[in-house]
């Protein structure tokens, strides 16, 4: 799941401040999970944004829309015929920044703004707590790290092993909120006797595939419906 | 997954009873809802709430977690609390239907079939031969169980409905069954079982032996002299025991009742034999009559061993040892073992009896005469007054059918089959983790005080005990539902719920029914507000928080608060609590169920301030307390964000016996503020 986090209402209130009807959009998938946008979240936003004009005698109408998801155009579509029901001159998203960025996309009049930092992607280790495990680095490693990966979980994203900074506890230099994922690797390495396979990991890595490189994008011309515009062999 | 279950205790019930719903009005405080749903399955309920042996409490689910509810203490509750409401409460009826029916028997069976004869547009008259209906009702179970102006309530509304009674006339003496026949569409005979069988031993004719509806019958009049000496009472079952506890009140010294059966065998309920202990009546058990000698009056009884009551196939079949004999002292001897039907009624009308004392019934309660039914006992053997009025309801629809005429939608109609409940035993990992809750029961006078007098023996619950039992019922199958299209499986219900019922499937996080107590700590957590709570939906606080500011407008305060915390209902209608400034009160079936937003809402109705009473140690869900301190503290986060005050938020734990406690919401609230490592 992609982690979120709402950000500060002042922080909203501000962003919002030229606007005078709003529509809170969530998602009711990854940013629910991480109760960050769900329609819960939408419910609760929506409703402390009225009980600060009231409070502050701003005249301020808000409304609340919770499709499944807002990264799919269909979705957005949803959105958008909501927007058009309400006439919202905003829409305030809590999915996450590709929601924002697919009304954005298709709504080129429309103004759309994030009420939620995108994190991570990630698990919800425990009821309130989301741990980073995948960075999304486009050459996977995990079959040399027996499932750790060093890409999200060290803090210096180190590929060769511990940097020698791990505490005793076998926490990061960097955080003690953190455990030393190389450590952890070799340990788990050991228990199923699998040292040696660390020592095939490629000694270098493409980051250009990572989010380091240019935007990515992924075509599947396996899947794709051929279309008068879109002919075979055609990436765009 | 919808959870339309039938709970054990509407099952149980012969009226089939929506029992769950009155005890949920009650914890609502709506206390004449609560006679509405009672009286709409069984119009005898203020008998019932005192004398039912109810089969809905054996049937509680709550049993297997400590006792059941008091399901019947808080049946007599609505009654008693309601009389006001219930006399200016006129049932409609259907318009006319040309059609009449005479009923014979004004017990708890011909007057239910009578009710919905009426309700449907049937003019009906009913006969009674004694000077008061209500059958043995009125005539002879005991005033200390029953006093009769309960037995008047009940038959009030009745009247109301617009059946007549005809009291002090006997049919087959005074009017034949024929002319019955012939002046009305149908007959419905609901006789009841109004004789005692009586014995044949030697010395049965002795004076001082008696027939116990004979003797009860007198005693309930007033005509039955005071006693001395011993009494020796035979018999075993309810009216053996109602025997007994007369008779100590009317100062019979020793008083012994000697069953045919074991003890375990005793057809009387246990209630009525521990309560006929404490009075002081002794019970030998497993002997039988074998002759009754005096000297024109019984002076002594004699009995022999009785080996086994009941045969291999459960039939009634007694064996004795005649070698084991005992000789009681007698000064007064009452037979009470077994009842018959006075069948003078249908004397020389050409009704088949299936045995003597006993009238033959076909399919639809038919007798072997054309438009003559039967109702209750008569037709059913001995039963329980509620059972005797699930006969009513029954044979009033076979009337109807037979007439041609629609049950009215007033009428409580029965199922063919036996209701059956759909809902599993809580399962045990989920019994272990829920709170004890001690069950507050009828008040009782003390034995001896109950001994000295025909005075009711029992109390009805105070308002605030009557609330407090009421809070104890789970709430059979109203517990969490899932919305499988808004379930993202985020597993939030299953980390938070206390019982560890919540799971997530393939599709959708699941609660089942029968293991759920719908605390609905998963519904106020869940981020997809996918979870809602039969009995608290997502809407209620702003429906109830809407009925608050409709009573007070313009309210600036607003408490939240937890009904269990309410001794009286009069806390609702409070403009204000205590001395401070007029409040919108909102009652809701459970504080912890609130999640942030609904906490806020009053605010975005302009409150300023707003109070949440928790009923504090008297929750029925202690193990979600802690969840609720974070809930209301995230509010307060979210609050403090939009700018109001610190003192906005405030929670008061404790319940609310008195005006001076509605004072010290005020005074002694904790303020809430956001938690430190609230992230925002």
């Amino acid at each position: 799941m992609i982690v979120g986090q709402q950000k500060s209402l002042d922080d909203i209130w501000r962003m919002i401040a030229p606007f005078s009807r709003v529509l809170v959009v969530g998602c009711n998938e990854c940013m629910a999970a991480a109760h960050a946008g769900g329609e819960a979240e939408v419910a609760e936003l929506a409703s402390a944004l009225r009980i600060r004009a009231r409070n502050e005698g701003r005249e301020l109408e808000v409304f609340e829309f919770t499709p499944k998801r807002l990264c799919e155009p269909e979705y957005v579509a949803e959105v958008l015929a909501e927007v058009a029901r309400c006439k919202a001159d905003l829409v305030l998203s809590l999915a996450c920044g590709v929601g924002v960025n697919s009304v954005a996309d298709q709504a080129a009049d429309l103004f759309v703004l994030p009420a939620v930092d995108t994190l991570f992607m990630g698990t919800g280790a425990e009821h309130g707590v989301w741990l980073e495990y995948c960075a999304g680095c486009g050459e996977c490693v995990l079959e040399y790290t027996g499932g750790l990966c060093p890409v999200a979980r060290c803090s210096k994203g180190l590929m060769a092993g511990p940097c020698g900074g791990t505490r005793d506890d076998g926490s990061c230099e960097v955080s003690p909120d953190v455990p030393c994922v190389w450590k952890l690797i070799l340990e788990r390495a050991t228990r199923l006797g699998t040292r040696e396979r660390l020592l095939e990991m490629p000694l270098f890595k493409n980051w250009s595939k990572s989010s380091s490189g240019s935007p990515r994008r992924l075509v599947r011309e396996d899947l794709r419906i051929p279309t008068e515009d879109c002919k075979e062999g055609d990436t765009r | 997954m919808a959870q339309d279950v039938l709970p054990p205790c509407h099952a149980a019930c012969p009226a089939l009873t929506d029992t769950r719903e009155y005890v949920r009005a009650v914890a609502d405080g709506r206390y004449e809802d609560a006679l509405d749903i009672l009286l709409a399955a069984n119009p005898m309920s203020a008998v019932c709430g005192r004398i039912c042996h109810h089969p809905c409490e054996e049937a509680c689910r709550r049993s297997s977690v400590d006792s059941p509810v008091s399901l019947r203490a808080i049946k007599r509750f609505v009654t008693d609390a309601t009389r006001e409401y219930r006399s200016h409460r006129v049932p409609g009826r259907a318009p006319s239907s040309g059609r009449k029916v005479a009923v014979v028997g004004s017990g708890p069976a011909g007057l239910a079939a009578a009710l919905d004869l009426s309700l449907s547009g049937v003019d009906v008259v009913v006969y009674e031969r004694d000077e008061r209906p209500g059958g043995m009702l009125g005539a002879t179970i005991p005033r200390y169980r029953l006093p009769y102006e309960v037995v008047e309530e009940d038959i009030d509304d009745i009247r109301r409905a617009g059946v007549e009674i005809k009291t002090g006339v006997e049919i087959g003496t005074d009017i034949g069954l024929q002319d019955l026949c012939r002046d009305y569409d149908a007959v419905v005979l609901a006789l009841g079982l109004a004789e005692s069988r009586s014995l044949a031993v030697p010395g049965v004719d002795l004076d001082g032996v008696h027939l116990a509806i004979d003797f009860l019958r007198r005693a309930r009049a007033g005509g039955m002299e005071r006693l001395n000496g011993s009494v020796l009472v035979v018999g075993g079952g309810n009216v053996a025991m109602d025997v007994a506890r007369t008779a100590v009140r009317l100062g019979a010294e020793d008083v012994t009742a000697v069953a045919l059966e074991s003890v375990d065998e005793m057809p009387a309920h246990k209630w009525e034999i521990d309560e006929a202990h404490e009075e002081g009546v002794k019970i030998i058990n497993s002997y039988g009559p074998v002759e009754f000698t005096g000297d024109g009056r019984v002076a002594e009884a004699v009995f022999r061993r009785c080996t086994r009551v009941f045969d291999d196939g459960g039939r009634f079949a007694p064996e004795y040892d005649d070698a084991d004999r005992i000789s009681l002292p007698a000064d007064t001897v009452v037979l009470a073992i077994g009842q018959s039907a006075d069948t003078v009624a249908i004397k020389g009308a050409g009704i088949e009896e299936s045995a003597p004392g006993r009238i033959k019934a076909g399919p639809g309660a038919r007798t072997s005469a054309d438009g003559v039914f039967l109702a209750g006992e008569v037709m059913t053997g001995p039963g329980s007054a509620v059972e005797a009025v699930a006969s009513g309801h029954r044979t009033a629809a076979a009337v109807l059918e037979y007439l041609g005429v629609p049950p009215a939608p007033l009428v409580h109609v029965m199922p063919s089959s036996p209701a059956v409940p759909d809902i599993e035993d809580i399962p045990e990992d989920v019994r272990g983790r829920m709170s004890r809750i001690a069950r507050v029961s009828s008040p009782m006078r003390s034995p001896a005080a109950r001994a000295a007098s025909f005075e009711e023996v029992e109390g009805t619950l105070s308002e605030a005990e009557a609330r407090k039992e009421a809070a104890r019922c789970v709430a059979c199958g109203l517990g969490a539902e899932v919305d499988p299209d808004k379930c993202v499986g985020c597993y939030t219900c299953v980390r938070i719920c206390p019982y560890g019922v919540a799971t997530v499937g393939h599709t959708a996080a699941e609660a089942p029914a029968e293991a759920c107590l719908t605390c609905g700590l998963c519904a106020a957590e869940c981020p997809a507000a996918a979870i809602s709570l039969q009995r608290f939906g997502r809407g209620l606080v702003h429906e109830r928080l809407a009925r608050a500011l409709e009573l007070n407008p313009g309210a600036r305060v607003a408490v939240l608060l937890c009904q269990n915390a309410l001794a009286s209902r009069r806390f609702l209608t409070s403009q204000q609590a205590g001395n401070g400034p007029p409040a919108a009160i909102v009652p809701l079936p459970c504080v912890e169920r609130l999640a942030a937003v609904d906490i806020m809402a009053p605010f975005e109705s302009g409150a300023e301030k707003v109070f949440l009473v928790h009923c504090g140690d008297a929750c029925v869900y202690p193990e979600g307390r802690g969840r609720f301190e974070q809930t209301v503290s995230r509010a307060a986060a979210l609050l403090k964000a939009a700018g109001l005050r610190d003192d906005a938020l405030n929670v008061w734990f404790g319940r609310i016996e008195s005006e001076q406690d509605l004072e010290r919401i005020y005074a002694d609230s904790t303020r809430v503020g956001p938690r430190e490592a609230a992230d925002r």
